[in-house]
């Protein structure tokens, strides 16, 4: 099953078709129809927009994520795979990440730190520039798995911060 | 006359292309060092120059550079702009080690290149200076009673710097030594000094600069203004010439001012004067770049010149003065500067591979780029992908060319800029000419607004048809795999 993600909200697509230069189907049980340009390898290189107007239209894959520039605009869309979990559960997950890759400049905080939400945790360096990196949440660092001076991936996890709430009880 | 056939490009990326281009028009070798990680990627990029594998430390190692320029039989050097363009101490070494240094002699730069004795030539050039202070000597409470003399807000900057980079308003005392301290820190790792210096902070500033070349025997010239008002973190984003405000009067009267400071320090070759522009278009001397600019094409574009080819010109002694008088500018042209860096977020650097990448072409478009499809913004260096410039013959065509080749420029894969940009054009305050420094930071959620997050399904159906990776849709219905592609299936071609 796959699921379709985009602007964080959930689309079911069916009978999707190309025929006559028409490209259609089902998005969350509307039929919709678009016409289309098709090079001679059969691949969309541009679609009408609104005014009946051609827009090219480009698109390129990494992983899950399928990027497609159309109108000028860029629209990013996941199709992700099973059906347990929703977007955006990461909600008040206490995960500190890199945003990209770079060096660790400054640990702000240290495990058993009492740390707020939006309070600096980490400042790091990317691109000549310094970045601060904020907890996401209220609550207690309970783990740094990097130093001062490694040099991290993005996404890599930083530093973890357990939910204020568990300390309330 | 003096004999090159080699010349090093101590630099990378946009600037190494732009370069590599002028010298190949004048049957000189570009010899350019490349990274190990970046290797791969500047094959295709300069495949007519000759690379050489370098440490990832290169452009800013003077001495490295120099041996590499004496080991591969160079016979000048060209700097480029940011890593060392603007060190006096590597124009010496070239000028030392028998190597002709593209750029004002090592002498001028040390002059301009410094902050505080830059305002002193201004002075004397009869020209004002934004008043301000070399916090060089001075302790934390003589620091704190400079800044209230000259009064809040302020702007703390990198004394060797340029770009924005080791810049920091500051509103009140309180912020000032932590906007030293970061502003230290960038600026070594930056430009290798961490000499900051302190200036009054002038309210809705325009930021316009004059492009002067000084030919030989000390005949200097100005090239028009350019407006640099729109940034974001003190960083130029879109560039113009000529300004909104700027009138013939006004052109002239900064345009000498600019060829006076160039004047005392015996300068040479391509330099710009910028200047502050307050609301009653008063002007302030800010500082003297002794390089090439980023957005030397909005000039070149303008006044039908090639300033690089010039600069490389002036190195082999042939370069033919051009009188004052003789250059007349047409027509407006604009430079967008491309990032890999997310507006929302912000502006933070969002490195990664492009997936896709078409650059705009048309009547009017020029794009200086680095990059192809496969390549990677790495987060070691400046994150500007690309330079999108357009020339119209008024300010709304020029702005209509822009819409076309923004709106064309496709890269995918990573976060840019590209339809911020997009946003800012659209604005009715920029169409209007009404700019000033602050124009990102009061307009921010306009901008942000104005991006449209419609939800039109029939993306969908476009994204779902090009990720099958033969792009191809099927004849009848058809449904993903586990994968998330789309079966491929021969389409009838009618």
């Amino acid at each position: 099953m796959t699921r379709i993600l985009w602007n964080e909200q959930e689309f079911e697509l069916k009978n999707l078709k190309l025929e006559n230069d028409i490209l259609s189907g089902t998005v969350n049980g509307e039929t919709i129809s678009l016409p289309v340009v098709t090079d001679k390898t059969g691949r969309i290189i541009s679609a009408a927009n609104s005014d009946g107007l051609p827009m090219p239209v480009l698109a390129a894959t990494k992983r899950e994520y399928t990027f497609v520039q159309w109108k000028g605009k860029v629209e990013k869309i996941t199709f992700s795979r099973g059906r347990e979990g929703n977007a955006g559960e990461t909600e008040g997950d206490g995960s500190v990440t890199a945003p990209m890759p770079g060096k660790i400049l400054e640990l702000m905080a240290k495990a058993g730190d009492i740390v707020e939400k939006d309070q600096v945790l980490v400042l790091m360096e990317s691109m000549k520039l310094q970045v601060e990196i904020r907890s996401p949440i209220d609550g207690i660092v309970s783990g740094c798995p990097v130093s001062v001076g490694d040099m991290v991936d993005g996404d890599s996890l930083l530093m973890q911060v357990d939910a204020a709430k568990q300390q309330q009880q | 006359m003096v004999t090159i056939d080699r010349v090093l490009i101590a630099n990378r990326g946009e600037i190494a292309r732009r370069i590599a281009t002028a010298l190949i028009e004048k049957e000189i070798i570009p010899v350019l060092p490349v990274t190990e990680k970046e290797w791969q990627q500047a094959v295709p990029v300069f495949k007519d120059c000759r690379m050489v594998k370098a440490p990832d430390s290169i452009y800013l190692d003077s001495e490295a550079l120099v041996a590499l320029a004496q080991a591969e039989n160079c016979q000048a050097v060209h700097p480029g702009y940011g890593f060392l363009a603007e060190n006096a101490e590597f124009a010496g070494a070239c000028e030392t080690n028998g190597l002709i240094f593209i750029g004002p002699p090592a002498r001028a730069m040390d002059l301009m290149g410094h902050k505080e004795r830059a305002r002193e030539i201004a002075k004397k050039a009869d020209v004002s200076p934004v008043p301000g202070f070399s916090i060089d000597g001075l302790n934390e409470l003589e620091i704190k009673e400079r800044a209230e003399s000259i009064g809040f807000p302020v702007l703390v900057k990198a004394s060797l710097g340029g770009g924005g980079k080791g810049m920091r308003r500051v509103e009140s005392p309180e912020g000032l030594l932590d906007a030293i301290r970061m502003s230290k820190s960038e600026s070594s790792a930056y430009f290798g000094s961490d000499e900051v210096f302190v200036e009054k902070y002038i309210l809705k500033p325009r930021h316009i600069e004059i492009q002067i070349f000084s030919f030989p025997g000390g005949r200097t010239v100005y090239v028009g203004e350019r407006e640099c008002t729109i940034q974001r973190r003190h960083q130029k984003i879109i560039e113009e010439s000529p300004s909104p405000v700027v009138d013939e009067k006004l052109r002239r009267k900064m345009g000498e001012a600019a060829v006076r400071i160039a004047d005392i320090v015996g300068y040479v070759g391509a330099g710009t004067v910028e200047f502050i522009v307050d609301e009653e278009l008063n002007f302030y001397f800010l500082e003297m770049n002794t390089r090439i600019q980023v957005e030397h094409p909005v000039t070149e574009e303008v006044f039908g010149v090639d300033l690089v080819a010039w600069q490389i010109e002036e190195a082999l002694g042939i370069v033919e003065a051009i009188p004052q008088q003789k250059l007349k500018g047409a027509g407006h042209a604009m430079e967008f500067r491309i990032y890999a860096e997310d507006p929302a977020q912000g502006f933070m650097p969002s490195p990664g591979k492009i997936l896709r990448y078409v650059e705009p072409a048309g009547p009017g478009i020029r794009v200086e780029s680095a990059v192809a499809e496969g390549s990677e913004i790495f987060a070691d260096f400046d994150p500007m992908i690309a330079k999108v410039v357009v020339k119209g013959h008024s300010r709304e065509h020029a702005m209509e060319r822009a819409r076309f080749a923004l709106e064309n420029f496709v890269i995918l894969g990573i976060t840019t800029n590209r339809e911020f940009l997009m946003q800012i054009l659209s604005h009715p305050a920029f169409q209007a000419g009404e700019l000033d420094t602050g124009f990102i930071d009061r307009y921010r959620d306009e901008l942000k607004n104005a991006v449209d997050a419609s939800i039109e399904p029939e993306i969908l159906l476009l994204a779902a048809s090009l990720r099958n990776p033969t792009g191809k849709v099927a004849q009848g219905s058809v449904s993903v795999d586990e994968n998330g592609y789309y079966p491929p299936v021969t389409t009838r071609i009618p």
